[in-house]
């Protein structure tokens, strides 16, 4: 009967600990899905301000567009593996972003400086502004 | 016969820009010298365009090579969706490069 008991509560601490550890595993996970995507809500806002720098700019800087696009590219490529999968953003709003930075305005033939309330600006902050609405709704729903 | 170009490969791992005289990696550069002999070629019954590989794909390149196809060189959206095929592992690539032929077919009309 004694050793019955003793399995019986063996059992339970065992089964105790591992709900606890799984519990804590799975919270932890939740923390660091969480500050990946708000990595990329970072991304996105230094993204935005470089993108109007260099709209903004009195000349054409041929490495900032570069590296503007490379940019867009590592972040689309981020938001589609694991386990940022998860938010499943939809191929417009990647479609917007890169449009709204790289669609007008980035050849040195035609580059115009931006005043601060032109269409490109506000296509910029629309995009970006419908990314980081789109991850902070999908992260609240999927890792609370 | 299907004729597939790998941008990345047969063009430039760092397309840019959409005008010749921008840059040798262009838009209208990748439009003259693969999209047109490969959708000249009666041979080619089907053109498939690879985007993978390629680093910082911009919109003005993707617009000015596709867009272009039928605001000057006088293809038509039914020509391109018979014979056109896109393949990326970015949906959204795809999506845009038609809505830049769409938005051609519809400036022309």
């Amino acid at each position: 009967m004694k050793v019955l008991e003793l399995l019986l509560n063996c059992a339970l601490i065992i089964g105790g600990w591992c709900v606890v550890h799984c519990l804590t595993l799975k919270a932890e996970r939740r923390k660091e899905n969480r500050a990946k995507a708000e990595t990329v809500v970072t991304d996105l806002l230094e993204l935005e301000e470089a993108a109007i720098r260099f709209h903004c700019a009195p000349e054409f800087d041929g490495h900032a567009n570069d590296a503007l696009a490379r940019k867009i590219q590592r972040i689309t490529q981020i938001v589609r593996q694991r386990p940022l999968d998860k938010l499943s953003i939809d191929w417009k709003i990647l479609k917007e972003l890169r449009q709204s930075i790289t669609r007008k305005n980035t050849d040195q033939s035609d580059f115009k400086p931006q005043p601060a309330g032109s269409e490109i600006v506000r296509d910029i902050r629309c995009a970006v502004d419908d990314f980081i609405s789109r991850i902070e709704y999908k992260k609240a729903e999927i890792w609370p | 016969m299907t004729k597939t170009i790998n941008v990345a490969r047969e063009f430039s791992r760092y397309p840019a820009g959409r005008y010749a005289k921008d840059g040798p990696y262009t838009g209208e550069i990748f439009r003259d010298k693969h999209l047109i002999p490969a959708l000249g070629d009666a041979t080619a019954e089907r053109v498939v365009i690879e985007f993978d590989g390629t680093r910082g794909l911009a919109s003005s390149f993707l617009e000015e090579a596709f867009g272009g196809l039928v605001r000057r060189n006088g293809f038509t959206l039914g020509d391109l969706k018979e014979r056109l095929e896109l393949k990326s592992s970015d949906e959204s690539i795809i999506h845009e490069v038609w809505e830049y032929i769409g938005e051609a077919t519809a400036s022309i009309r």
